[in-house]
């Protein structure tokens, strides 16, 4: 159960809010700018909290990113469904959401939020990951962690 | 013979017939000969088992914990429905399909949800209307008639742009029931509609059309099932 958010603050200018208690997780990969996990599991799946980071050539906006992100993502992840996808409007610039499902290691169901964001030629994703059948007791909480992603300006 | 059966994936699309004959076969009651001729002549029934594939499927349809009702209506008059059963060990869905057969999808009870979600072709959707709607069950049976010149009249009645789509389509209205005995139950309702989803939540006579969205209608569909401790209730 998490019981509260903390603000992170990272010094390569980003910070977003997350769960009070996970085991945050240093990640050799570079494209891998955060990673935070829960400590327990739920239905055998620890929820986490991943941010990457892309090189994006000049010419690719926040859009067509997506859309090439989005055909990436049904053909890598088993058991891949759409469930949601909207553009939110906001003042450090456009986000593009997605709600996805798929199977990881040992058939288990995920939920996945997505929000993903480009900022000069980086593009963002922040994906928020829980358990299918534990997703909805936690749903409300990574929705806040999705919103609370800032780059320092 | 209107048996088709894969035996290497476990699909399985049949008759009415032959599904009745198949699960009095699977309960040891007599069982029509011309039907489980077929069964046998499919694979579905093999050197006198039910083929291992269709093991889970028998077990939670013969001894569901919990049972669940969907029904689907279009705009074109097509009517899907389904029966689902979750058992201890498994669960299935037992769907119509062309051809006036059914099909038998089975379902690890995990994975409930996204079987749920595919069948009602749930993605991502416009958030057009702001405001809730009420309109008498009357006013709803026209608005989600089969016939187009009705439901026109009955939105031009209802003055409402956000039903607009009602009338040319595409639309599809779901429910969705889950029941475990004795008498516990949960329960959606769906109107999907190009500009707008809408939960309705019918009492009194009236329905009330909310505005929602795909969001949060995957997490009603996870809250579909009992929690542990209703069916303990139970």
């Amino acid at each position: 159960m998490i019981r509260r958010l903390e603000r992170y603050e990272d010094p390569r200018g980003f910070s977003l809010l997350v769960p009070a208690g996970w085991k945050q997780v240093v990640d050799p990969r570079t494209d891998i700018a955060f990673l935070a996990i829960d400590r327990v599991p739920a239905a055998n799946f620890c929820a986490n909290v991943i941010l990457t980071t892309d090189d994006l050539p000049p010419d690719l906006d926040l859009d067509d990113w997506q859309s090439h992100a989005g055909a990436m993502l049904e053909s890598m992840l088993a058991g891949y469904l759409l469930l949601d996808q909207e553009r939110l409007d906001r003042p450090g610039g456009p986000i593009i959401r997605r709600l996805v499902h798929h199977v990881v290691a040992q058939s288990e169901p995920v939920t996945a939020e997505q929000w993903t964001s480009v900022h000069g030629r980086t593009g963002y994703t922040l994906t928020c990951s829980a358990a299918t059948l534990a997703y909805d007791d936690v749903a409300d909480i990574l929705t806040e962690v999705g919103h609370s992603w800032r780059l320092a300006s | 013979m209107t048996v088709l059966f894969d035996t290497v994936t476990g699909r399985l699309r049949l008759s009415a017939d032959h599904w009745e004959a198949l699960l009095s076969w699977s309960q040891g009651r007599s069982s029509p000969d011309r039907q489980t001729a077929d069964l046998r002549t499919a694979g579905v029934i093999d050197q006198g088992h039910l083929h291992t594939s269709l093991v889970p499927a028998f077990g939670a349809a013969l001894e569901p914990v919990i049972t669940l009702a969907v029904e689907q209506s279009d705009d074109e008059g097509v009517r899907i429905d389904g029966t689902g059963w979750v058992g201890p060990a498994g669960g299935a869905f037992l769907l119509d399909a062309p051809d006036e057969l059914r099909e038998l999808v089975v379902v690890h009870p995990a994975m409930l949800p996204a079987t749920l979600a595919r069948i009602v072709a749930l993605g991502p959707r416009e958030r057009g209307a702001t405001s809730s709607r009420r309109h008498s069950d009357a006013a709803m049976g026209a608005l989600l008639s089969a016939d187009t010149r009705a439901r026109r009249a009955a939105v031009n009645e209802a003055g409402g742009d956000s039903l607009s789509d009602l009338i040319d389509g595409p639309w599809n209205h779901w429910s969705i029931r889950a029941q475990w005995p004795p008498d516990g139950q949960h329960g959606l309702a769906v109107l999907d509609t190009v500009q707008q989803m809408w939960l309705i939540e019918r009492s009194a006579g009236m329905s009330l059309l909310r505005p929602t969205d795909p969001t949060e209608v995957w997490r009603l569909l996870i809250r579909i099932l009992p929690t542990d401790d209703e069916l303990a209730v139970n």
